[in-house]
């Protein structure tokens, strides 16, 4: 054990393995602002089911030095809890249901946190005027980075039930809605 | 025409090339755990008992007080000694599954400001699920990873409230107990900022 053998002075070896990409459109008619909560502003989106797909970035049929096989499919369904803080810290609850291209269902959860910038949460919670964040010709993008977990009952998929995943990621805001998620899921191994 | 398309003509989708990632080693957490089935309690590391203020708590590797995160900002880097936690390893639902929590209390150098840790992810011993549940077993290993959302009560640290950080880990256990299992376990973890 460590404990035994002194404190370490070396970084763990790691690696990423790079499992699938998506895209999300939101529903920017379903967007709900739900107001201010005694933590922050509440906000509940919800994924436009007929335009938000999974896919593998380089049309490979197995995933690049694993073997498995690729991962593709829709977003069937997916919400978003969000909470704006006052410190304009976003910290989201992410729930996705995958339907793969094989027919197996695959349930991704995360949290995401991030900083929306000065004055962020006054500008997506208002979304007027010059406060508005993006037009439908300059969207406002904005990295992310997410940390999914997986859950499934197939065989096919049930490996992923071991895995921290991570997620880089572009959104983009029109008109201070959250319009579009893109994002690349790797497992941290 | 939906609103979605009217605001843009093209999806975004079917791209062909990877988004750009970055990720920056940022500083470690090591704390030692005591197993109660499945329910983990942290230990307290004394910083009185150097041995224990060596080997775990929240430090930087190379002794660095500074770390340039991915957007490219200076901050400043925590080093303190394990106050108190909790954790849980599986699931209600599910007692075999892999999921890990942990949330640890730290207590920073100088001893009047508090980090809080609340990190979720998985930890995968080396023989399975089985491993971590067999009285037989006197030790066991494994790796762990886990992303992590923090809580300062300092503004020296405010930048680690408006990330997460991303753990790479190991594990290390030694079984105490006689009819059931009562794993002593070591995590160690590497911790990431990304982009």
């Amino acid at each position: 054990m460590s404990g035994a053998s002194g404190a370490r002075r070396e970084l763990l070896d790691w690696n990423l393995l790079y499992l699938f990409s998506f895209d999300i459109e939101l529903d920017v008619d379903r967007q709900e602002k739900l107001g201010r909560f005694p933590n922050g502003f509440r906000l509940h989106l919800y994924v436009n089911q007929g335009l938000s797909q999974l896919y593998n970035v380089g049309r490979e049929k197995t995933l690049a030095g694993d073997g498995r096989p690729s991962i593709s499919g829709r977003i069937h369904w997916g919400t978003d809890q969000v909470l704006l803080r006052e410190d304009d810290v976003a910290a989201c609850k992410v729930r996705l249901a995958v339907t793969t291209n094989d027919g197996a269902i695959i349930h991704l959860y995360y949290r995401l946190q991030g900083y929306v910038g000065v004055g962020g949460v006054d500008r997506i919670e208002r979304g007027v005027g010059l406060d508005r964040y993006g037009t439908e010709r300059r969207p406002y993008e904005f990295p992310l980075i997410s940390s999914p977990r997986f859950q499934t009952s197939s065989t096919r998929y049930g490996w992923l039930n071991d895995v921290q995943g991570i997620g880089f990621a572009r959104a983009q805001i029109v008109r201070s809605r959250f319009r579009r998620v893109t994002q690349d899921i790797y497992a941290l191994q | 025409m939906t609103t979605a398309k009217k605001a843009m003509g093209l999806l975004w989708g079917e791209r062909t090339s990877l988004i750009h990632k970055a990720m920056v080693y940022a500083f470690s957490l090591d704390v030692r755990a005591r197993s109660n089935g499945p329910y983990l309690t942290i230990e307290r590391a004394a910083p009185s008992r150097a041995d224990d203020h060596e080997q775990y708590g929240v430090r930087h590797l190379f002794e660095e007080t500074t770390v340039t995160v991915p957007e490219g900002l200076r901050c400043d880097v925590p080093t303190g000694y394990i106050d108190s936690g909790a954790g849980k390893i599986g699931d209600t639902l599910d007692p075999t599954s892999s999921w890990l929590e942990m949330r640890v209390r730290s207590t920073l150098e100088g001893g009047d400001a508090r980090l809080y840790f609340d990190a979720t992810g998985v930890v995968n011993f080396d023989g399975g699920p089985s491993a971590f549940r067999s009285a037989q077993a006197k030790t066991i290993t494994g790796q762990a990873f886990l992303t992590s959302c923090q809580e300062s009560s300092t503004a020296t640290y405010r930048w680690l409230e408006r990330r997460q950080l991303f753990g790479v880990g190991r594990v290390e256990g030694k079984n105490e107990g006689r009819s059931a299992p009562e794993w002593v376990l070591d995590f160690s973890f590497d911790l990431y900022a990304a982009l």
